[in-house]
């Protein structure tokens, strides 16, 4: 085979380059793209972080303020530190409507309240 | 080659960019995507490894869309994103790439990440594997997507003369092998 036969022959290998497999690769790509799916993942994780941080608040406040006042107690006994966890959570205290309603009369909690509902409506307004 | 003609992508690419289309994004996607990840795969002589940067080089051109002025070729455009994202990834990848590059020292090509190839073509890409970087980079981009020398010496961001000279050494190895291999 002569040398120009063989360029011949590469030149056209080489314009045919083999079809990689599809394997759904732009559909996949189209649907990562779409307009207003970050939004809905945004409103859909600013909702899941509120419902969280909602729920730990309410079911941990008795708890929280046990480890506040035993870390107080322990703090000025700095030499004798015992400290249970087991001990803390084995008193589980369910909080009751009182105990919403101190959390609710509490600035920060108000705070937060309105914050995350402030979040939720920009992300709603983003979305539309 | 691309079935849509030069004046068709024109406009698809004026579309999503004054009206944000997605529809002609998805149409633009569906366009480039088996030739930048056929480029790809050659590069990174690993299908897996090829799709991420694939996938990176449209999200980004649909990002940056509105900085392509219309001037230039779009094809161009977005090979030249997808070559820096290709040298984007082989710099904070490392371990990956040396990987790919053992499994192609055995000059093994993985023919289920193609819909179909010939046994000339197998032929072909297992040469290709031999080849130096810049040397698949240059011919890929000449011989096989039809970019012009100057082309792909912007795209590359290289030198003509560079480009020109990498083009005839490779095409050199691949004659030597593809007989070697008759």
């Amino acid at each position: 085979m002569s040398h120009s036969d063989n360029d011949v022959n590469l030149d056209e290998l080489l314009a045919c380059p083999a079809q990689i497999k599809e394997d759904g690769f732009a559909a996949a790509l189209t649907h990562k793209l779409q307009p207003g799916r970050h939004y809905r993942l945004g409103v859909f994780s600013a909702a899941f972080l509120s419902w969280l941080l909602l729920f730990i608040l309410f079911s941990s406040f008795q708890q929280t303020l046990t480890l506040v006042s035993k870390l107080k107690t322990t703090l000025g006994e700095m030499l004798e530190f015992e400290f249970s966890v087991s001990e803390m959570f084995a008193s589980q205290i369910k909080p009751t409507t009182g105990d919403i309603e101190a959390i609710l009369s509490q600035p920060f909690a108000l705070v937060f309240v309105i914050i995350m509902g402030v979040v939720l409506l920009l992300s709603r307004q983003l979305q539309g | 080659m691309t079935a849509l003609s030069s004046v068709a992508i024109a406009r698809l690419v004026h579309r999503a960019q004054l009206h944000s289309d997605n529809a002609a994004f998805s149409a633009l996607i569906a366009e480039h995507q088996s030739r930048l990840r056929s480029f790809l795969l050659r590069l990174c002589k690993d299908y897996d490894s090829a799709n991420d940067i694939a996938q990176e080089t449209f999200i980004i051109a649909h990002k940056k869309l509105h900085t392509f002025n219309g001037s230039g070729d779009f094809s161009s455009w977005l090979f030249t994103i997808a070559y820096r994202c290709f040298l984007q990834a082989q710099r904070s990848n490392k371990r990956r790439i040396e990987i790919a590059e053992l499994y192609a020292k055995d000059h093994v090509v993985d023919v289920q990440s193609y819909e179909s190839i010939s046994t000339a073509q197998i032929d072909l890409e297992r040469a290709m594997l031999t080849l130096k970087q810049a040397e698949i980079a240059a011919i890929s981009l000449c011989h096989s997507y039809g970019f012009s020398h100057a082309e792909v010496a912007d795209i590359l961001e290289t030198p003509l003369g560079t480009v020109k000279s990498n083009i005839n050494r490779g095409k050199q190895k691949l004659r030597e092998l593809l007989v070697l291999h008759k």
